[in-house]
């Protein structure tokens, strides 16, 4: 009796492992279905080409610095910074998230103008999808939803949300627009 | 000739046991390709992919890697300080294999992610094998087809050190724990363990390893100047590799040097803006379950207990003991989950092996 339970045990050891292993690969499958979005990909190669087609190679681009490596790479331009970091580094590299982050939530334009001027940038690449979360590092959360995932009441007057409504002064001027992302070229002088 | 008893002779002699294995590889070898391969295409648009593919590319075009004085950021005189080795890596087998694929640069290195996997899939199972038995290399081969974060690490367009560095983790341990054995394997296991320096930041989790081994497993003087050699000539041979020859500012000692600066400034304000890009993530269970799959819980605890009852045995310990250090790293930050996975890989199909040794009993009896 007690021969034949550690038989039917095994059997319903093999047979629950066996099911596990159906739904891993379907779930593993799910999940690589879900890293890559092809057509968000070609689109950001396609604006990055263009900007490095409609720049000059000592044009400075700001965007954020989850986009930064993909500026350098593909668009051959330089930024103000990228997702790379060592500890020694951290002063700087912080301080370049804050400006970041500083000029696409600034509310007034001459709070964008010191940051442009400070890296003299030219050009501004920014996601339609815009990331909301870098708020938290100049305290400015209070502008966005609590989700961080869409703006909250008091964004209008935000460069971002200016940007992202093409409804901005005439300083900065919409050069290339896409499905997914959007291209300003300051026109000042900087 | 082919009669049936005959032909239950064969079989009853174990003779197609071989076979079945050679089999049950293949089908899970296809499996994890069509895994990583099915649902996705040859670009590269992710951030830190782009970020290395522009150093294969410079050494792929100029024949020389990206200069010091090279810098992505405005106003800034940047360190090249990146481990060049993946980069050398991807460009010589281009040269190499070119004739035979035929595929652009930029398509090459987007594929190059399956031939490491590949590569893991057939140096992990060789050394399975030699170490624990071919029953648990065929466990470690399914788990790594289709643990979610092995196949992340190798899926077409994913070109990052990782997968290379899980390679070499695994060669470097294999050498290490053979060159107890053979001293002649103490060869292997520093050139493994420099290319490793060279590639992957994260090679101080082995260096760890031999060194606590050294401290707590101390028996004679030749062990002794054997983990003093593979303690310090990697260290010597990657910093002279790299700063006399490539001519960069990465060096093994700088990446000590970073370490302690990382403890120093942890509990900055700046060190949580640019380090944890307040994306910090510390493990749990939901996220252990997402990156390692079911059979990352449900082999761990047996895998755990098989290696506590082995503890003697250097390899059981090594393992063990690099799955723990890397566990800790784990949780504080779940982007350490690459390193943890050569470990993992390893405690878990051995705990497979014991719930599958468990079953065979228990049906044999009958």
């Amino acid at each position: 009796m007690k021969q034949r339970l550690k038989i039917n045990l095994a059997v319903i050891v093999i047979v629950v492992l066996l099911a596990l292993l159906l739904i891993q690969v379907s779930d593993t499958r799910a999940k690589v279905k879900g890293w890559y979005n092809f057509d968000k990909a070609q689109d950001l190669l396609k604006a990055l080409s263009w900007l490095k087609a409609h720049s000059h190679p000592e044009d400075v681009v700001l965007t954020t610095w989850t986009l930064g490596s993909q500026v350098a790479t593909y668009a051959d331009r330089k930024v103000l910074a990228t997702s790379k970091v060592y500890p020694s580094e951290i002063k700087s590299v912080a301080e370049r998230y804050r400006d970041i982050s500083r000029f696409f939530f600034a509310q007034d334009q001459a709070e964008a103008l010191k940051i442009v001027r400070k890296y003299r940038v030219k050009f501004i690449f920014l996601p339609k999808k815009f990331e909301f979360w870098i708020c938290r590092y100049i305290g400015a959360c209070r502008l966005v939803s609590e989700s961080y995932q869409a703006w909250g009441p008091q964004q209008e007057n935000t460069i971002a949300a200016q940007m992202l409504r093409n409804q901005i002064s005439k300083k900065f001027s919409l050069y290339y627009k896409s499905k997914h992302y959007l291209i300003y070229k300051f026109m000042g002088d900087v | 000739m082919f009669n049936k008893e005959n032909i239950l002779t064969y079989i009853k002699k174990d003779n197609l046991r071989p076979l079945i294995f050679i089999l049950a590889l293949t089908v899970i070898f296809m499996l994890g390709i069509d895994l990583r391969a099915r649902y996705t295409h040859s670009q590269m648009s992710i951030n830190t992919v782009s970020f290395f593919y522009k150093r294969a590319l410079y050494l792929y075009r100029e024949g020389s890697y990206l200069p010091k004085s090279h810098s992505d950021l405005t106003g800034y005189i940047g360190r090249e300080d990146y481990p060049p080795f993946l980069a050398y890596f991807a460009v010589g087998s281009y040269n190499l294999t070119n004739w035979i694929h035929g595929l652009s640069f930029y398509q090459y290195i987007a594929y190059l992610p399956l031939l490491l996997y590949c590569l893991i899939f057939l140096s992990g199972i060789y050394i399975i094998t030699k170490l624990f038995s071919p029953q648990v290399a065929l466990i470690f081969a399914c788990l790594y087809a289709l643990m979610p974060v092995a196949v992340r690490m190798t899926v077409i367009g994913y070109y990052t050190p990782e997968a290379l560095g899980v390679m070499l983790t695994l060669l470097s341990l294999y050498f290490l724990i053979e060159s107890e054995r053979r001293f002649y394997f103490t060869y292997w296991a520093i050139i493994c363990s420099t290319l490793l320096i060279l590639t992957w930041q994260l090679f101080i989790v082995f260096f760890v390893i031999v060194l606590v081994r050294l401290a707590i497993h101390f028996r004679s003087p030749s062990q002794l100047k054997r983990h003093l050699l593979i303690l310090s000539a990697p260290f010597l041979l990657a910093h002279l590799i790299s700063i006399y020859i490539i001519k960069i500012d990465y060096s093994p000692l700088y990446i000590l040097k970073e370490i302690y600066l990382g403890f120093i400034y942890s509990k900055t304000e700046d060190y949580a803006i640019a380090l944890y890009r307040a994306k910090l993530r510390p493990l749990n269970f939901r996220l252990y379950l997402d990156n390692f799959g079911y059979f990352g819980v449900i082999f761990l605890p047996f895998g755990i207990l098989e290696c506590l009852k082995n503890i003697k045995e250097g390899k059981y310990y090594i393992f063990l003991f690099g799955f723990l250090l890397t566990l800790l790293l784990l949780s504080i930050y779940i982007k350490y989950r690459m390193i943890a996975l050569p470990f993992l890989l390893v405690v878990c199909s051995i705990g497979g092996s014991y719930i599958y040794r468990a079953i065979a009993a228990n049906l044999n009896k009958r």
